[in-house]
């Protein structure tokens, strides 16, 4: 028997609904196109990891969602760090794809930075989500 | 067949391993998180940032019911202080998530359950 491959395009799809709901300036993979000291979400998604989630193999799957939060201050980041984990969060049991979203897992990230090279400095803070999912 | 004090008696002797051979098992998977974080980290960073994979450590610390490990940059090293920007990405160059270490945990992780779970039937 061929286990079936899932697509990692759907559940971009469902993040970027899901952004957007938030009313967060966010782009896949780069800055978005927003205005001078707005906040914004850089997010990645991996093309997910084939897993052994039962004896029937290779039927799990999941994927790791990193957001990258940005402001021009502390309170700024702590603002799109919520706005992005409320999405995140609202993906939980969602169908997508012929699956569902388990609830997503949080991983521990690095705390808030600042890069002074940028004029004017930014701030920023990843954070890391890893999204489960089992057959619908 | 164990008494109960026979069973008591091979709890006790379980007790005064347990610590050691814990110990062991967490150090033994820290050891490999490190070995494959250096090496995905050869396979990701851009030349300007290989030398950071020389610079991956890991400390245990043995509490009274805990043993940890952990595992990272050592940014006394000033090639390892941008570690953060390699596993995370972002800065001002909004730059990618590379996940080395946390590829090397996720590896880890059924070897380390598994080494745990023969450990744990070993002692009792």
């Amino acid at each position: 028997m061929t286990a079936p491959v899932v697509d990692a395009q759907p559940f971009a799809d469902a993040i970027k609904a899901a952004l957007d709901a938030q009313g967060i300036a966010h782009a896949e993979g780069r800055k978005p196109t927003v205005g001078a000291g707005l906040p914004y979400i850089v997010w990645w998604l991996d093309a997910g990891t084939v897993e052994d989630r039962s004896l029937r193999s290779r039927d799990g799957f999941s994927l790791v969602l990193v957001l990258q939060c940005y402001g021009l201050s502390v309170d700024a980041v702590r603002f799109v760090v919520r706005k992005g984990r409320s999405a995140v969060l609202g993906l939980s049991h969602a169908a997508v794809g012929g699956r569902v979203l388990m609830v997503p897992e949080h991983s521990p990230g690095p705390p808030v930075s600042r890069d002074d090279d940028a004029d004017p400095p930014i701030w920023w803070q990843s954070d890391e989500w890893r999204l489960r999912t089992s057959p619908a | 067949m164990d008494t109960p004090e026979t069973l008591a008696a091979a709890l006790v002797a379980s007790a005064a391993k347990v610590i050691v051979e814990t110990r062991a098992v967490v150090q033994k998977g820290a050891l490999n998180i490190k070995t494959q974080a250096k090496a995905n980290v050869a396979q990701s960073a851009p030349v300007s940032g290989r030398a950071a994979s020389q610079y991956i450590n890991y400390d245990t610390t043995i509490g009274r019911t805990t043993i940890d490990a952990e595992i990272g940059y050592d940014k006394d090293h000033k090639a390892a202080r941008l570690g953060n920007l390699l596993e995370f990405g972002g800065g001002g160059d909004h730059s990618p998530p590379h996940r080395d270490l946390g590829r090397a945990l996720e590896s880890e992780a059924p070897r380390y359950e598994n080494a745990m779970a023969l450990m744990a039937e070993k002692l009792l």
